[in-house]
């Protein structure tokens, strides 16, 4: 009576990964066919020399792929890499002047007149670039009516600022 | 009172100013001068329709005196 506890059964196959280099071994032409059918059944030394070659390469070639390792390794280096380009890349879009859509009122003159006096009723000192970005008018449109506004003795440059500045 | 402002419309006209507002339809991509970018100096060009105006502080004359 067998007992069947030291018993392996062999359930499945798996290819050995040395099929590639059995081809390489197994790939002879015409000249060693004909050998082979002749009086020698034998690979000659050139033979041999030549396939001892191909198998050099491949191994040197298999040599040349990175284990898994220093595949991970080189992840992480890389996001790192990654996360130093993105910071410096926000650090450059902070440095860059922000632009801003204004969508620009069709007013007549009075209408934008009265809207520029208002502004300038609430004590602050303006520029022309200030109401037209406020009062979202057009720039020309600001600067004449200042003009205006500074001819009829309406509003006057502020000094006080100027002297600060200048 | 219609006060029309001083036009310089001819090649070679300059404004020279602490402060300038410009409106135009292009403007170009600032630029540094080599040498200088410590001082800050940039240069652009502004393309198509460009007005530029130099400006001052306004303020209100009711508001000052008051």
């Amino acid at each position: 009576m067998r007992s069947g506890a030291g018993e392996v059964q062999i359930t499945e196959t798996r290819p050995f990964p040395i099929g590639l280099i059995a081809n390489l071994l197994v790939r002879f032409d015409e000249s060693e066919r004909s050998s082979l059918l002749g009086d020698s059944a034998g690979f000659t030394l050139e033979d041999i020399r030549e396939k001892v070659q191909r198998v050099n390469e491949l191994t040197q070639a298999v040599r040349g792929i990175p284990s898994f390792p220093n595949m991970i390794l080189e992840n992480v280096l890389l996001r790192q890499e990654v996360e130093q380009i993105k910071q410096r890349l926000s650090e450059l879009e902070e440095r860059i002047p922000e632009e801003k859509v204004i969508v620009l009122k069709e007013i007549s003159m009075e209408e934008a007149k009265e809207e520029i006096r208002q502004l300038f009723s609430s004590g602050r000192t303006l520029y022309y670039s200030d109401i037209a970005e406020e009062l979202r008018l057009d720039l020309k449109l600001v600067v004449d009516i200042c003009l205006e506004l500074q001819a009829s003795g309406e509003v006057e440059i502020d000094e006080s600022v100027t002297k600060v500045t200048s | 009172m219609k006060v029309s402002p001083k036009l310089h419309r001819e090649l070679g006209d300059a404004l020279l100013a602490d402060r300038i507002a410009v409106r135009a339809h292009d403007i170009d991509k600032v630029r540094y001068g080599e040498g200088s970018h410590r001082d800050r100096i940039q240069f652009t060009t502004l393309r198509h329709s460009v007005y530029c105006v130099i400006e001052a502080p306004l303020k209100s004359v009711l508001q000052r005196k008051s």
